[in-house]
């Protein structure tokens, strides 16, 4: 799937707005700010976003934003 | 109280010992270990007279404890030469517990008679001939057994791997359906059994007495609040993702991550490993009517298992994440039918499948196959089945192979394999893999669940100071392991606070003891003690808590990394401990 964001913020904003069960899957909150539920990891070209700008981090042309919901193994 | 037996293998003889006062408080890990260290001479041949066999199951394993059908074995490991600690989810951990041996220790070596089968019931311990059970596979073996002996016991066996020494032989138990799919795999403990001159325990549990629980009011309280923090955390819960998928779920996210290791950890990250991803393969389980959700043992909450059946419907058993990744992208196979095949045959022969995986890839990487080979991995497997001088270094595991075949990228730490994480995108379970006493091992601190999860705390991947981490995680995990528990309780507790005090008011509950959760730093740093001062004493120094030099020096695609932890950050996990 491919949408045009300037942030990830902005890209799960719009992500939601298309896809309003998967928006209450992964998100907490949009307003005042975009947060995820608990356990919820968004990851950016392979980084988790929480140790790059998070919400605020700028997306390029051909990034690939990946998102999980909790997870665990062994 | 638990009593300890005591087997003797050269006289062929069994007795009750009382458990000494030293080891009542201790379980699983902690007890093994302590035994490990006060019988075994730190620098005995590991396949020598002198070496032991523990087993032991947890403080509260047998008990209705939730998540608790856990055993330890122990002993001094062929694969490291250091001392190891295996553990397995099985209900031969259970009915142990249940007619009140906390510990076996087998002592003895084999001698030119056959192997023998262990037979514990209420009434009676014997030693009776195995030589019908050997020389041939597992799944055959333990399907005698239960057409001999009935289907409701516990059954240990170890196979053909053990009976050929390897270094990679795996000690097998139950699942719930009678197969030997649960392993205390890793370290080449088989091995230490078949040449005590054991090939199978097996436990009959019917008329025992259960585990003795001093004060049951705060044995219920504390089960009620790790159940409830179990039901509750999304990892854990019904319907949660280990419920859901199993831990091969983990396989998208490690690969997204860059770091799931792929064709003898040459690159982190490719397209094809989704075909073996925990939500492709429960897929094909539900087609093929297989069984997920499953439990390793009765009173599991989570049921992370499964039973995955080939194209022919034959059963196989679980196949998990290091399972699949160690015999999948690691050997650069994507075949989920091809992988539950050699899964099959590791469960078979006796071996584990994070070693036995790796050993197919640096095998490839040595040129004996190709990377990707489905047909020429399941013909390594028949090397060993038939004992061949092939098979005799395959048996061995992933160094003694990578040696012999001139590999220089060799993913081991004390000799042992690394698991399905390379440390050079995870650094903190890198940490874990140097450091750990056990060798290369991701159970031991799972540093994936902050790293990569953000269970029990959030910490960046990349980053290199990961000392005081790891060294809490292995200090947590050496305590959930002496308890019984099962180590995915961990997902739990270490973010549900009163999980946590519910195991600790659990054991204070059976052992009539007065812990609170403050005091779980120490008695893990009182196992791990033990257990790094008998590697030194077996003649490990700091140096030997260090990764692969290729792992420094050889950057990681696709994001390119290197293991920069300075030694002195790996020096500081646990200083001088043990080793002053």
């Amino acid at each position: 799937m491919e949408i045009d964001a300037d942030t990830t913020g902005d890209l799960l904003v719009e992500l939601a707005g298309r896809y309003e069960q998967l928006g209450e899957l992964i998100l907490a909150s949009t307003e005042p700010e975009v947060t995820t539920k608990d356990g919820v990891t968004v990851m950016l070209n392979g980084r988790n976003i929480r140790f790059l700008d998070g919400m605020c981090t700028e997306l390029e042309a051909g990034d690939t934003l990946a998102i999980f919901p909790p997870i665990g193994g062994g | 109280m638990r009593k300890l037996l005591r087997v003797n293998m050269d006289e062929e003889k069994v007795r009750f010992e009382e458990m000494p006062e030293g080891y009542r408080a201790l379980g699983g890990r902690g007890l093994t270990s302590q035994i490990v260290a006060d019988e075994v001479p730190p620098t005995s041949n590991p396949l020598g007279p002198n070496n032991e066999l523990i087993f032991a199951p947890g403080i509260v394993t047998g008990t209705s404890a939730p998540t608790s059908g856990r055993i330890s074995v122990g002993g001094k490991s062929p694969l490291t030469g250091g001392i190891k600690e295996a553990n397995a989810g099985t209900s031969f951990a259970q009915k142990l517990a249940r007619l009140g041996i906390g510990a076996i220790v087998v002592e003895g070596t084999k001698g030119e008679d056959s192997y023998k089968c262990l037979k514990i019931t209420d009434k009676s311990v014997d030693l009776l001939d195995a030589e019908v059970w050997s020389g041939i596979g597992l799944y055959e073996a333990f399907e005698d057994i239960e057409s001999e002996f009935g289907e409701d016991l516990g059954v240990c066996g170890v196979g053909i791997a053990a009976e050929l020494s390897g270094f990679n032989s795996g000690i097998a138990f139950n699942d719930m359906e009678g197969k030997p799919s649960r392993y205390a795999g890793r370290g080449g403990l088989g091995a230490v059994m078949a040449t005590r001159g054991l090939k199978y325990v097996l436990v009959d549990d019917e008329g025992a007495g259960g585990v003795e629980i001093e004060d049951e009011e705060t044995f219920s309280q504390g089960k009620k609040k790790l159940a409830d923090a179990l039901t509750d955390h999304d990892v854990t819960k019904p319907g949660g993702a280990l419920n859901t998928y199993g831990t091969s779920v983990l396989v998208n996210m490690i690969n997204e991550s860059g770091a799931l290791p792929q064709e003898n950890f040459s690159r982190g990250s490719d397209e094809e490993s989704a075909k073996v991803s925990g939500e492709k393969k429960a897929d094909v389980i539900e087609e093929r009517d297989g069984e997920r959700p499953h439990r390793c043992s009765p009173g599991c909450l989570i049921g992370c298992s499964e039973v995955w059946k080939n194209e022919d419907g034959e059963e196989v058993g679980v196949l998990e994440y290091e399972s699949v990744w160690s015999l999948g992208p690691n050997s650069g196979i994507y075949d989920l039918d091809t992988i539950g095949e050699l899964n099959w045959q590791c469960n078979d022969l006796g071996m584990d499948t994070i070693e036995a995986g790796n050993t197919i890839a640096v095998a490839m990487d040595g040129g004996v196959k190709e990377f990707g080979d489905e047909e020429g991995a399941l013909e390594l497997m028949d090397e060993i089945r038939k004992g061949t001088s092939l098979g005799r270094i395959l048996v061995n595991g992933t160094k003694f192979t990578g040696e012999a075949f001139g590999v220089t990228r060799i993913p081991t730490v004390k000799g042992q394999a690394m698991p399905a994480y390379d440390p050079r995108g995870i650094k903190g379970i890198g940490t874990t893999y140097a450091t750990t006493p056990m060798g290369a091992d991701h159970t031991a601190g799972y540093a994936i669940a902050p790293e990569i999860m953000g269970v029990g705390g959030e910490a960046d991947p990349l980053s290199p100071e990961k000392a005081e981490m790891s060294r809490n995680l292995q200090y947590s995990t050496a305590v959930i392991d002496t308890t019984g528990h099962c180590l995915f309780t961990a997902f739990a507790v270490l973010d549900i606070p009163e999980g946590l005090e519910g195991m600790v008011e659990e054991v204070n509950g059976v052992l009539g003891t007065d812990l609170t959760v403050d005091d779980i730093p120490d008695i893990g740093k009182g196992v791990i003690e033990t257990e790094r001062r008998f590697n030194s004493e077996a003649g490990f120094t700091k140096e030997d808590d260090r990764l692969p030099e290729f792992m420094r020096e050889e950057e990681l695609p696709p994001h390119n990394d290197v293991f920069d932890v300075p030694d002195e950050e790996l020096d500081k996990v646990f200083g001088s401990l043990g080793m002053e």
